[in-house]
């Protein structure tokens, strides 16, 4: 091919892949037919106004590939989009746990305002409300808003809307998400550490990091009141990844008494629609239902450490 | 795993299109959406940047009616190929039952091909799915590139670069002209439904 055509083909090529969005190919194009002009100036007609023309367009490409490289990934996304993501992104069955999913979802996309409302209505809710708040400090830290977070870890103090152990789970979480991040902030109130209960050893791992198979019952062994290992089968009313929530009969005194907090239950039998595993859990809370349907009866949440 | 409502009668598949940025993954269910128009079952949902690349994913739902009583619904997703989005593609990822890998047939992207199968690879391993096991097609897209005189990574090249190995299905596309779309997805799907057949145990 003579040098003249050479160069005509690598513009070409250089217009097509400027055309397809790959910016970095048609610089590399253009900065071949470059050189090629450059070097072999007599042998080109117009070399000058050549020379000209594929300067323009590198400049052009420089500020393109700019832009792409500058763009900022803090979009709003319209509501569509936030519906497809709040929406397809989450499976729990339960109301409550798909909108907290979804709100997590939101918050992984980088949705923070969308997300924090969504975290707020959830700070309604007794059983997602330290979720909600450690995911709404975490939304104002993302967005550069410290003094907001800090704000509300002392309102929320103040408020007595978290238990006492849930503030200092929520202060270490802080604590830990700004040490991670590099960021410099003096938290708003450093009361002593309780000790870790079974519900801080449920909230400190990321449960809804993590992929967990869901359940549809357990089988825990546990001692009727003759002394004798009976094997009870509970249906899970709730899952929240590796924590299970099971309904126990206000008349099944044995198991609301052997199901207390920390109480380790070494083999546990899990059911999935279509297997049983074998492990180990631990019980992180055992309440009173106040009201409702089940009221009177107990919900026992159960925390699978090992399957 | 796919979504299975038993109640319902309802299984939920999900397709995702993985690929270098501008590889054409957004143009394939672009074409998709208006030539399937029978089987599309809602609005394509985009997210993109004002450069025109994806930012999120797109977004389309598909049904193919019943197999064995059950009503089959696909969701197709795009995820965004340039580097900087790591982990909006693994979010996207999460829960995939099919792939579908568009590479880009222009020889200067040869190298892009390989960094993103193997950031599939990865990324599904770091889901506890092997990209060996996984419902794969590849779709070597651009080939009418050809006609104009650009520079293209001939298909037993790319077999080579990216096929060895997986020997999964490939399909030569231009997803601009529609070529190799829809076998391209007739193949995943295929392949993502005997999957689904024998985790049913059909």
């Amino acid at each position: 091919m003579d040098l003249q055509e050479k160069v005509k083909s690598l513009l070409k090529e250089a217009s097509v892949y400027d055309a397809h969005g790959l910016y970095k190919e048609s610089s590399a194009a253009c900065i071949q037919a470059d050189e090629i002009i450059k070097t072999n100036a007599h042998l080109i007609d117009q070399h000058k106004k050549l020379l000209n023309t594929v300067s323009r367009r590198l400049e052009r490409l420089k500020k393109k590939v700019e832009r792409i490289e500058n763009e900022s990934v803090a979009y709003q996304m319209p509501n569509v989009v936030l519906d497809v993501m709040k929406n397809q992104f989450s499976s729990a069955e339960d109301p409550l746990q798909a909108a907290l999913e979804g709100a997590l979802v939101l918050a992984g996309f980088e949705q923070y305002e969308s997300a924090l409302e969504e975290f707020r209505k959830l700070m309604k809710h007794r059983s997602t409300r330290l979720v909600a708040a450690k995911n709404i400090i975490r939304c104002h830290l993302s967005k550069g808003r410290a003094a907001e977070g800090m704000d509300l870890l002392r309102h929320w103090r103040n408020s007595g809307l978290l238990r006492p152990d849930e503030l200092a789970e929520l202060r270490r979480y802080t604590q830990k998400f700004s040490d991670e991040r590099g960021l410099e902030m003096e938290l708003p109130y450093d009361d002593a550490a309780p000790r870790e209960t079974p519900r801080d050893a449920l909230h400190s791992a990321s449960l809804h990091d993590r992929q967990v198979m869901d359940f549809t019952s357990v089988s825990i062994r546990i001692s009727n009141d003759a002394g004798k290992d009976a094997l009870c089968e509970f249906d899970i009313q709730h899952q929240s990844g590796d924590v299970l929530s099971v309904l126990v009969l206000k008349e099944e005194t044995g198991a609301i008494a052997a199901l207390k907090p920390g109480a380790v239950l070494d083999p546990v039998q899990c059911f999935s629609a279509n297997a049983m595993f074998s492990g180990k859990a631990i019980v992180v809370e055992n309440t009173p239902i106040p009201s409702g349907a089940h009221a009177g009866h107990f919900s026992i949440d159960i925390k699978i450490q090992g399957i | 795993m796919a979504n299975i409502n038993l109640k319902a009668r309802e299984i939920e598949v999900k397709i995702v299109y993985y690929g270098p940025g501008r590889g054409g993954k957004t143009t394939n269910l672009e074409y998709i959406f208006k030539t399937f128009r029978k089987q599309v079952t809602g609005e394509m949902v985009s997210t993109r940047t004002e450069g025109d690349r994806t930012l999120f994913f797109d977004f389309l739902p598909m049904g193919l009616g019943k197999v064995k009583g059950y009503d089959i619904r696909v969701q197709l997703y795009t995820v965004p190929g340039q580097v900087k989005y790591a982990s909006t593609r693994k979010m996207v990822l999460k829960d995939v039952d099919g792939v579908i890998f568009v590479a880009d047939s222009i020889k200067a992207r040869r190298m892009k091909n390989m960094e993103s199968l193997k950031d599939l690879h990865l990324n599904l391993k770091d889901y506890g799915i092997s990209i060996l096991k996984i419902p794969l097609v590849l779709q070597f897209n651009k080939r009418d590139l050809a006609e104009e005189g650009i520079p293209l990574l001939s298909v037993s090249q790319m077999e080579l670069d990216m096929n060895r190995q997986l020997k999964v299905p490939s399909v030569a596309a231009s997803a601009i002209t529609g070529d190799g779309v829809g076998p391209t997805l007739k193949a995943c799907l295929k392949l993502t439904l005997q999957s689904l057949k024998t985790q049913m145990g059909w």
